[in-house]
């Protein structure tokens, strides 16, 4: 089933698809060929989408593109449904402690119009209920919740309210005054512990100060009673530590995935594929057993083209340390098209990819990792895990992607391109991607290989 | 968190000039600052003052930027921001580059229905005491609390006015009773109020952070009982129905008595360019009212634009010649 690694139009992978069935492919009951996709599930970027062509990232695009589906699966056989907003990988670890509670992330309904190229009529569905492109667009979500043709309207829905983004914040009142009762629970502004008061360590680094541990833990434990509440089962110590374990056994195998593809050349897996695959420490894709097996997966494929030497682009692509998440999933390709590659990212959750601390009580663990998240604190904190990951990484330059009308967007991309161009010396660029960039492509090329020939043009200085 | 730590505080600036305290957020209780021995000064920023000294681009709000360049100015002691909003909480850090001045930072927690929500307010108005004490203040009594709570100076009425109608011109026809709603205001935008009675209506409601939504308590003697601080976190926690609380059930609430006992005609909901909050809420606000509402946008200019000034007039015309029920 091996082939040389290669990124595929989804009309090549029709043939690729049967070329591994023929040499007996086995898939879980996602699995499926990519096309499907496109036909009944109306997901046309991927005609415009270059993607990997190994097994392990057909299943990685498949558990990614059947998630609405499971959940409704899901629902069907008695499960509980938990739509988890904001928090980035939290209440999703207390939620999958329990056996018959799912847990989702309806902010990931910001990629829907992307995926669609703007078919499902989500984002008029924002503007029909004031919430226009003045907004980040996760206001995806709203047309979503009000059509129920992505996703089942969850049994609990939990989001996190304080040191978060003003465009989510004010987008969750407005679904909350649509009709859909929220438990808002609260995340302070992370602050650096003053002078002789008592400091707990972060995951990632940082520390806060104890009494902000010790609040989240309180908002943490209102959420865990609710779980219980829904799930009609006792969520003790015992089984969040044990979730704790397994959502920590997840982390690893993406830290091994990064470390494999991120320091390696030839890079042995596409940036898109990277993205997702990221991105399933949030949430587990609504299958935390799946996601495991997936990026096992990945891992394995990974490193049998690291054994081979075989990347998927030519060797010495220039590296870029990638910061936020990208609305419109081609600009990954583009990147790679211009000759670059990711070497590091922090897409807004980088606590989602470090382990939670299991050397104190479950809750205090948690509190930590959620005090952790990079959007939390302030954006010089930050800059500064950015510039450490990009010295660990080795990347040659930082690629910025301004997410269109995000509030945390004004000022945090000047803050971390001046950071890193102070302490790190390194070229840094930031570019604006909306969820559909095509009319923007000859722009983004056009600074994109700007970036790249910088790299380059130091190497040969 | 302190924005400048505590020794640095002290030991960077002269605690013998540092005398005012500016904010804009109600939260920030004008008592506390007081009982420690210094002034509380609520300012509504000057558009334009410095903003254009400031790095500045595409989605930052006018009124968070405007507020950074009060912080760059040299004409306060110190200056507070509070976590209300994105833009706030992150314009705190580019003050931190810019500011004359100790700046800090205080979180105010968006929930308001668990007690730990209360306790964190109660947390972090103590944390500003400490910043106040650093700066050069007392270390008040409970004495010196209470009796600042009932000075009438630190009382924020004085920021609120309800605007005058224009000068009968012998027609007999009454002003126009309206609302305005929306977010905080810069000092220039008091103009608002002229062009609204020019043409004819009066501003007989502020709910604006900056306005009567924003006033904060008063407070009595037989209120205070032995425990005056306790009584401060609780009222100011309890009265200020602000946009960002989650839920803002309480916004509404408030809204609805006050346009009902004000006998309020129609709403001139205003907002800044990127501020998603009070934006947010402007659809919301036309589906909930049965008062016609008039959406303004409010960029970084001076004043109220022309266009802003038109629309006015023309919401004005039209509400002179219709009656709408009041909200429920």
């Amino acid at each position: 089933m091996n082939a040389v690694p290669r990124k595929l139009s989804l009309d090549e992978w029709d043939e690729r698809y049967a070329e591994l069935r023929r040499a007996g492919l086995t898939e879980p009951a996602y699995g499926g060929p990519l096309r499907r996709h496109r036909v009944e599930g109306g997901d046309r970027r991927l005609d415009h989408l270059c993607l990997d062509n190994s097994a392990a990232s057909l299943r990685l695009w498949n558990l990614l593109l059947s998630e609405e589906q499971r959940l409704r699966q899901a629902r069907a056989r008695g499960f509980k449904i938990v739509g988890a907003m904001k928090d980035l990988g939290t209440v999703p670890v207390m939620a999958y402690s329990l056996p018959n509670l799912v847990a989702f992330y309806p902010d990931g309904a910001w990629w829907i119009p992307c995926l669609m190229e703007q078919s499902d009529g989500l984002l008029r569905i924002a503007d029909s209920l004031g919430i226009d492109e003045s907004f980040c667009p996760v206001r995806a979500i709203l047309g979503a919740f009000v059509t129920q043709a992505h996703f089942p309207l969850p049994d609990l829905l939990t989001c996190s309210v304080g040191a978060v983004c003003d465009d989510f914040s004010a987008i969750a009142q407005r679904l909350e005054a649509l009709g859909s009762r929220i438990l808002w629970w609260e995340m302070p502004r992370r602050r650096r512990p003053d002078p002789d008061e008592p400091a707990a360590r972060l995951p990632g680094g940082f520390a806060a100060p104890a009494s902000q541990v010790a609040l989240v833990q309180f908002e943490l434990d209102r959420v865990r009673q609710a779980l219980e509440s829904l799930a009609g089962q006792a969520l003790d110590e015992a089984r969040l530590a044990a979730g704790i374990r397994a959502a920590n056994r997840i982390r690893r195998l993406l830290a091994a995935l990064r470390r494999q593809v991120y320091a390696r050349d030839p890079c042995p897996l596409p940036a898109l594929e990277m993205l997702v695959a990221e991105m399933l420490a949030i949430h587990f894709c609504s299958d935390q057993a799946e996601t495991a097996a997936v990026l096992q997966g990945l891992l394995m494929e990974v490193q049998s083209r690291v054994a081979k030497g075989q990347g998927v682009l030519p060797a010495a692509a220039a590296r870029i340390f990638w910061v936020n998440p990208v609305a419109d999933l081609r600009i990954m390709n583009l990147l790679e098209e211009c000759g670059g590659r990711v070497c590091g990212t922090d897409y807004m959750f980088t606590h989602a990819l470090d382990e939670i601390p299991a050397d104190v009580p479950p809750l205090e663990g948690l509190a930590r990792t959620a005090l952790a998240d990079p959007m939390v604190g302030s954006a010089e904190d930050r800059a500064e895990r950015i510039c450490a990951d990009f010295r660990a990484w080795g990347a040659e330059a930082l690629l910025i992607a301004r997410i269109p009308g995000a509030s945390h967007c004004a000022r945090e991309g000047e803050v971390i391109r001046n950071c890193a161009q102070a302490r790190l010396g390194v070229p840094a660029l930031e570019i604006e991607v909306p969820s559909i960039s095509d009319a923007m492509r000859p722009s983004l090329r056009s600074r994109i290989e700007a970036l790249v020939e910088t790299v380059r043009n130091r190497r040969s200085a | 968190m302190f924005v400048l730590e505590l020794g640095e505080a002290v030991g960077y600036f002269r605690p013998d000039i540092v005398t005012t305290v500016a904010y804009t957020c109600p939260f920030v209780p004008a008592e506390w600052i007081t009982a420690h021995g210094l002034e509380p000064r609520p300012i509504r920023p000057r558009p334009g003052h410095g903003c254009r000294q400031m790095a500045s681009g595409l989605g930052i709000c006018p009124f968070a930027q405007a507020f950074i360049a009060e912080a760059a100015s040299g004409e306060h002691g110190a200056v507070v921001f509070t976590t209300t909003c994105d833009q706030m909480r992150r314009a705190a850090e580019a003050a931190e580059l810019t500011a004359r001045c100790p700046i800090f930072l205080m979180n105010i927690p968006a929930t308001w229905q668990t007690a730990t929500a209360r306790r964190m307010f109660r947390d972090e108005v103590a944390r500003l005491g400490r910043f106040l004490t650093a700066l050069g203040g007392r270390s008040p009594s409970s004495e010196d609390l209470a009796a600042a709570m009932l000075e009438p100076k630190v009382q924020r009425e004085g920021s609120c006015r309800v605007s005058a109608a224009r000068p009968d011109g012998g027609d007999g026809v009454q002003p126009v009773r309206v609302a305005l709603v929306g977010s905080h205001r810069m000092a220039a935008s008091v103009e608002l109020e002229d062009v609204v009675a020019s043409a004819g209506g009066q501003i007989v409601l502020e709910a604006t952070p900056s306005g009567e939504l924003g006033l904060g308590p008063h407070f009595e003697r037989e209120q205070l009982g032995a425990d005056p601080f306790g009584t401060l976190v609780n009222a100011y926690f309890d009265t200020i129905p602000d946009v960002f609380r989650r839920p803002n059930t309480r916004l509404y609430e408030w809204l609805a008595l006050r346009l009902a006992e004000r006998q309020v005609r129609g709403i001139i909901f205003r907002h800044y360019l990127w501020c998603d909050l009070w934006h947010a809420e402007a659809q919301r606000l036309k589906e909930w009212s049965p008062l016609p509402v008039l959406v303004l946008e409010a960029g970084d200019e001076d004043g109220v634009s022309t266009q802003n000034a038109s629309r006015i007039q023309a919401f004005m015309e039209i509400l002179h010649g219709n009656s709408f029920p009041h909200p429920a």
